[in-house]
């Protein structure tokens, strides 16, 4: 029974760092990202390849690296090379894109990263995906199955806190509020000396560096990853979870993991009619999270857990999404 | 040169398919300025509909007129339940977007849960290829081919030709200037939203027949090669759409001839970002630009 | 009114041009605005008034002319650089960040003087935390000088329309520019308020800031502005004190229809 609550611990663990990430984008920095899971992805397939013993070992089975290092550099790895395809893919996509061009360019992105991972099989394995992760730090603790996993989640929370303190501190920063005024109203920002591009490419950055961190502590934490794993519903979800949990702040992103990404599905598994067809249970909860996203829209914008008395500035009607706004205060009558 | 032209000929077939679910979703867009993300599900519910229609009557005319039908009856869905009482409290453009996600994600599943997850294969078989000048089709191919060209035909003279094509453009030209002029904003966008799921319905049930199987996915998938399309014909904008799709589609297979036919999805995204990065307004320039 | 001899204009406008499409916007417009003085840039509907603003602040780019601020030319170059180099502007629209707060939105505009970093936010905690309370005390004393005190800590969303106005103000203020070019501060504004704007630019003025008004008003115009210049069809048709002005034929006649100049 405890060992449950650890699985699901850890889970929440992870899926509450996710959401931490994709916060980082859209609570901070105002932007749609729909193809969040591309880094999430990536960084389980870098931490992967880092860790893994070399692919020519196992026959049929093909990946680069494979250099066998410990979790550390794989961790830390999934975090750099996610943060520089941020960089890459947001230098790009930021500069001129907004509101649902961009949101659309990021599934697009998403989805060509998805095919030629799926497709290309000597990168990561193709479509039956990398397996057989080492347990993170096992060789030197020595722990039997039941306390290691609960040693993982160990680990997994606090990394979670440790991130959770860190995009705080940076949420409260000069650094911090710059990006929020730019998420609030860029030309005015603009007009008091920031550049909204350079900001909202460090938010994009910095999400990417997160959702790198989690997919290396995903892999570890069900030690395969593959294309069957990744879909357009992730992301999805983790938006639920900012949605109910509200973007302003960490704790509502954390609060908003927990309560739609794992209690949850948990509590649907409950219900014996949805237990026989397999479908049902992902379909169920993605329904739900469907419909809780239209009502929380329809009555509470801000999410159920909203810091001050303020909205979430992305989905009122101030018209700062398009640059056709930049347009519109340019040619003015007079 | 040869396999070349072959290659242009499965990309009419594409394109056709392509074309009436673009030049239905720029109707769309043209009135509502929001990318509607569950316009793949308007696609997806008529090829279920043709299926479950095709099985009780084994008639693919009244399988396709079902497909139409349910398409109407889901976009208007989505207009009255989802467009309408959001606008009303007047959300920004972004919320409605998200709306449309929320809804895409919903009635996948939704047929994920009624269908099952596995590939149904749409009876009716395509017949065997045989030559058309220096293309290769099916008779299937070929009806689809000039049943999308009969349809553009139509749209067109709808537009030139009928006071509601005229409205239609109107709004999606100028909406304060239409309503001023005297012309019901409401009722147009309401009528746009049943050509545009009729349209999209067709296109779905057209669609599983091109590739022989329905799953809950199919529209969703599709609907970014639409977005492909729609986009660099110039969002909004039908005639542009028709280009859209036909420079997309033959682009798409007659890529496949020289890479693998698993990244053909790959090269229309390839197009829809560079098409957004470096021509929003598509190649058939609108007044207005796409970012509108 | 030509800046005096040995005093480099604040602002100098030389032979600006933009079209849109076919439309010439601003044609061969050249005007000079003296340095810590209030000046008004008035004009009928469609004289190029707001378009000459958006070239100046860098909303748009020229498609020919020189602009100087303070000798050094900024022509061609993007909003925020332009602004980073000392010449602010407020919009027509009042545009507040919403959902922050009163004082952070005027916090939010005083200079970042390169202190919005990632790594200060992680690695600098003592300094910045020195240099946002020197910033919230200078907020705190522009927003009592504004009487928005009382609504400090509120969401700046939630302000009315004239409290925007004069929050745009504490923003501008915190800014420290050289020179602030206002958009039609008092448009669709009460007189009481018009009064309370009125002071806080002149004292922006008394600050050491030099004031562009783009202005309708003409009666405000004409009590708080030292200088003005008029514009018509894209191009300066005339330069001076009101009094002057109200003497000039190509100005009166570009008023013709829009209420005379003494209105």
């Amino acid at each position: 029974m405890l060992q449950y609550f650890v699985s699901i611990g850890t889970l929440a663990a992870i899926t509450a760092l996710l959401t931490l990430g994709l916060n980082s984008r859209w609570g901070l920095g105002g932007q749609l990202d729909l193809g969040f899971y591309l880094f999430v992805a990536l960084g389980a397939y870098v931490d992967g390849v880092l860790t893994l013993p070399a692919a020519s070992t196992q026959p049929g089975v093909h990946y680069i690296l494979g250099l066998n290092l410990p979790f550390v550099v794989g961790f830390l790895g999934a975090g750099i090379v996610t943060g520089l395809l941020s960089l890459a893919i947001g230098s790009v996509a930021l500069r001129n894109l907004r509101g649902d061009y961009f949101a659309i360019v990021t599934v697009a992105t998403t989805i060509i990263g998805y095919t030629v991972i799926s497709q290309y099989t000597p990168l990561f394995n193709g479509y039956n995906g990398l397996y057989g992760a080492s347990q993170p730090l096992e060789g030197v603790l020595h722990l039997g199955p039941q306390a290691y996993q609960t040693f993982y989640f160990g680990l997994c929370v606090v990394i979670l806190a440790a991130v959770f303190v860190i995009l705080e501190l940076i949420r409260r920063s000069p650094f911090g509020r710059a990006v929020k005024s730019v998420r609030e109203d860029e030309v005015a920002a603009a007009a008091f000396g920031r550049n909204p591009y350079r900001l909202r490419l460090k938010a994009y950055v910095l999400g990417g560096v997160v959702a790198g961190l989690g997919g290396s502590l995903f892999m570890h934490y069900i030690s395969a990853f593959n294309p069957a794993s990744w879909s357009p519903l992730e992301t999805f979800l983790l938006y639920g979870a900012l949605l109910v949990g509200g973007t302003a702040n960490s704790f509502g992103a954390v609060a908003g993991a927990v309560i739609v990404l794992v209690a949850f599905p948990q509590l649907t598994q409950l219900i014996p009619a949805f237990g026989s067809n397999s479908n049902a249970g992902p379909a169920v909860q993605a329904i739900a999270i469907g419909l809780l996203i239209i009502v929380v829209l329809r009555f509470r914008p801000a999410g159920l857990l909203p810091e001050l008395k303020t909205m979430s500035g992305q989905l009122r009607t101030r018209g700062s999404w398009n640059w056709r706004a930049r347009r519109a205060a340019g040619s003015g009558e007079s | 040169m040869n396999t070349l032209l072959l290659g242009i000929g499965f990309g009419l077939v594409t394109a056709s398919v392509l074309a009436i679910s673009t030049v239905a979703l720029s109707l769309q867009f043209g009135v509502t300025r929001v990318p509607n993300f569950a316009h793949g599900e308007l696609m997806t519910v008529g090829a279920y509909a043709a299926l479950v229609a095709d099985r009780a009557v084994h008639n693919t005319l009244l399988a396709a007129l079902a497909a139409i039908a349910a398409g109407c009856v889901l976009g208007v869905a989505i207009n009255k339940l989802l467009f309408g009482p959001f606008r009303r409290r007047k959300v920004a453009r972004l919320t409605l977007f998200v709306l449309t996600i929320a809804a895409s994600i919903i009635i996948q599943n939704v047929v994920l849960l009624i269908f099952g997850g596995s590939t149904q294969p749409l009876p009716g078989g395509g017949g065997t290829p045989h030559h058309l000048g220096p293309f290769l089709f099916t008779t299937q191919q070929e009806v689809i081919i000039v049943l999308a060209v009969a349809i553009m035909a139509a749209i067109h003279v709808l537009l030139k030709y009928t006071y509601f094509g005229r409205a239609q453009r109107a709004v999606a030209e100028n909406l304060p200037l239409a309503q001023a002029s005297g012309i019901n904003s409401a009722q147009v966008i309401n009528r746009t939203w049943v050509l545009t799921g009729a349209m999209a319905g067709l296109a779905g049930f057209v669609l599983g027949l091109t590739t022989g199987g329905l799953y809950p996915a199919m529209g969703f998938q599709f609907l970014l090669i639409v977005f492909a399309a729609a986009i660099l014909g110039g969002i909004g904008q039908p005639y542009g759409a028709m280009a859209g799709a036909l420079v997309v589609g033959v682009t798409m297979e007659v890529s496949a001839l020289y890479i693998s036919s698993d990244y053909k999805t790959v090269v229309a995204f390839i197009l829809l970002i560079l098409a957004l990065l470096l021509r929003p307004q598509g190649l058939v320039t609108a007044r207005r630009p796409a970012a509108a | 009114m030509v800046a005096k001899p040995g005093l480099t204009p604040a602002l100098d406008v030389i032979d600006l041009w933009k079209s849109f499409g076919g439309v010439r916007a601003v044609q061969g417009c050249t005007f000079s605005v003296p340095p810590h003085s209030i000046t008004g840039l008035v004009g009928p509907n469609g004289a190029g008034k707001s378009t000459a603003i958006n070239l100046i602040s860098g909303l748009i780019k020229p498609d020919k002319g020189i602009i100087r601020l303070n000798g050094q030319e900024i022509q061609g170059h993007s909003l925020d650089w332009t602004s980073r180099q000392g010449l602010v502007r407020t919009f027509q629209v009042a545009r507040e960040w919403p959902a922050l707060t009163v004082t952070e939105n005027v916090i939010a505009a005083a200079p970042a003087e390169r202190q919005e970093t990632i790594w200060r936010a992680l690695f600098a905690r003592r300094a910045l935390g020195r240099r946002e309370r020197l910033l919230e005390e200078r907020a705190a004393g522009l927003l009592e000088r504004l009487k928005l005190t009382p609504v400090a800590h509120e969401p700046a969303g939630s302000l009315s329309g004239g409290q925007k106005r004069l929050l745009e103000f504490a923003r501008v203020a915190m800014a420290a520019p050289k020179i602030v070019l206002l958009d039609e501060p008092l448009a669709g504004v009460n007189p009481v308020l018009a009064e309370e704007l009125g002071r806080a630019i002149t004292g922006l003025r008394d600050s050491g800031v030099t004031v562009v008004i783009v202005e309708h008003n003409l009666r405000f115009v004409e009590r708080t502005c030292d200088n003005v210049i008029v514009m018509g069809a894209g191009a300066v048709i005339g330069e001076g004190t009101m009094t002057e002005l109200r003497k000039n034929q190509q100005v009166v006649e570009a008023y013709l229809g829009q209420g005379a100049p003494h209105a």
